[in-house]
């Protein structure tokens, strides 16, 4: 269907849109991307009084090097997350996983700040910014705050922040020396939104241990799902087989997934089990994570 | 500024610079085919998933069904009308027509213009990866074979001649 009618705003620089966003708090809707947007406009499952286009905002489309952590602009696109050298390097749990965000043109014009903000529990970038405990900017005309990920992420759909808000910029933490990183998702069909999706991000001690193990599951509640009880099962241990199969039956038994009509809740759970072990055994067997699809190789 | 129901759009669509009147929540595919008379770009789904209306903006594909006119101000467009003003575009269009890449022609508009923009910026990508590239663009006809033969024998051959 055609969008609702709308009135339309194109700010040029922060301060003016967050302003905007006081103004006419409430009845206002902040347009990155639109990908997710537009499609519940055509389909009347949102209709906004007033666009927002942010996309002038060049503040927003930054990614910086913080020392510890880059600070990447909310305007920053999937496809950008895929090729930029210095997120590659430094960040590559997020090319990665961007790589199986819809497809080719959605991610040429998606961005991270939307989808963390559109907070859909299958989608990869909040599973993401879960398992690296990324911290989230967001601003209004009157204060800035820094929001955990565990804090940003309320519900199906609902993030944290308020009508008179903007999520400006992500901070993600660089990925730490020996460190393996795996991601694979079950979708009915390549491209569409996964029913459900493991990350894990292993970091070894130089004696081969695991130092440090971050376990996250798409799909399974209505925000991403940190497994933190089998995290802790990882930590300080060996990653052997054995290991891999009580992480993966600790996993299935933490979850609490409700079936719909794509799959069944057992379903889920079996597929969490699966995967889990599935990417565990990548992290064995495999390099940094699989990158081999990445352009920069071409 | 107060939020407006008409936007002015200033717009390079095919290397022409248009200028005109839109409502504020007229999509570009909209724009393209009912203000400009571009009925190439084709209409499917309208929410994102089926890939007809894909152009390019500033050179990248883009669902023109999931943008807004308002928003492409400023910027360039290229649609499949001047897709033979780019190396890729014609090379792709040709073999197309050798390979039979095509049926009912509602979807080719939206797969040229991907293709275009994949062999442009990835000229030696794989097959894999070309039928990666094509994962969001859907064919009711072809089976998607002959289009694969289409771009890798126009890939190929680019990479005999050089």
């Amino acid at each position: 269907m055609k969008f609702p009618p709308i009135r339309y705003l194109r700010p040029s620089a922060l301060p003016q849109a967050l302003d905007d966003l006081k103004q006419h708090d409430g009845s206002i809707k902040v347009l990155a991307g639109g990908q997710s947007l537009f499609p519940l406009m055509a389909m009347r499952l949102t209709e906004p009084e007033i666009i927002l286009d942010i996309n002038a905002l060049d503040e927003l489309k930054e990614i910086r090097d913080m020392g510890d952590c880059l600070a990447i602009g909310a305007l920053i696109r999937h496809q950008q997350l895929i090729e930029d050298v210095t997120i590659q390097q430094q960040t590559p749990v997020l090319s990665l996983v961007a790589r199986h965000i819809g497809h080719l043109a959605i991610r040429c014009r998606g961005t991270i700040g939307g989808s963390l903000v559109h907070s859909d529990p299958s989608a990869e970038l909040p599973l993401a910014i879960c398992a690296l405990d990324g911290e989230l900017i967001v601003q209004s005309a009157d204060e800035t705050k820094v929001v955990p990920a565990e804090e940003f992420f309320l519900s199906y759909l609902t993030s944290a922040v308020a009508a008179n808000e903007m999520l400006t910029t992500i901070r993600v933490p660089k990925m730490a020396n020996q460190t393996k990183i795996a991601f694979d998702e079950v979708a009915s069909r390549a491209g569409d939104f996964a029913l459900v999706s493991v990350l894990a991000i292993v970091t070894f001690r130089d004696d081969g241990a695991i130092q440090r193990a971050r376990l996250a599951i798409g799909g399974v509640s209505d925000v991403p799902f940190r497994a933190r009880d089998a995290e802790l099962l990882m930590n300080d241990a060996a990653l052997t087989p054995e290991l891999v199969t009580r992480v993966a039956r600790t996993v299935s038994e933490a979850i609490e997934p409700v079936g719909d009509l794509h799959a069944s809740a057992d379903f889920r759970r079996h597929l969490a089990r699966v995967l889990t072990g599935r990417v565990l055994n990548k992290v064995i067997a495999g390099a940094k994570g699989d990158l081999s699809w990445n352009p920069s190789v071409w | 500024m107060e939020p407006i129901s008409l936007v002015m759009v200033d717009v390079l669509v095919n290397g022409h610079r248009e200028q005109h009147q839109v409502q504020a929540r007229q999509s570009l595919a909209d724009f393209l085919r009912d203000q400009l008379g571009l009925l190439g770009t084709h209409i499917g789904c309208e929410h994102g998933v089926c890939g007809a209306c894909t152009v390019l903006i500033d050179g990248e594909p883009v669902r023109s069904c999931l943008s807004l006119a308002a928003s492409v101000s400023g910027h360039e467009v290229v649609t499949i009308e001047g897709l033979k003003d780019l190396p890729w575009g014609q090379r792709l269009q040709k073999a197309f027509l050798e390979h039979h890449a095509l049926q009912c022609g509602f979807c080719t508009p939206g797969i040229l213009t991907t293709m275009t923009y994949f062999a442009t910026r990835h000229p030696k990508a794989t097959e894999a990866d070309f039928r990666d590239a094509l994962s969001g663009n859907l064919c009711r006809c072809t089976g998607y074979q002959s289009i694969v033969t289409a771009v890798v024998s126009a890939v190929s051959s680019e990479h005999n001649d050089a």
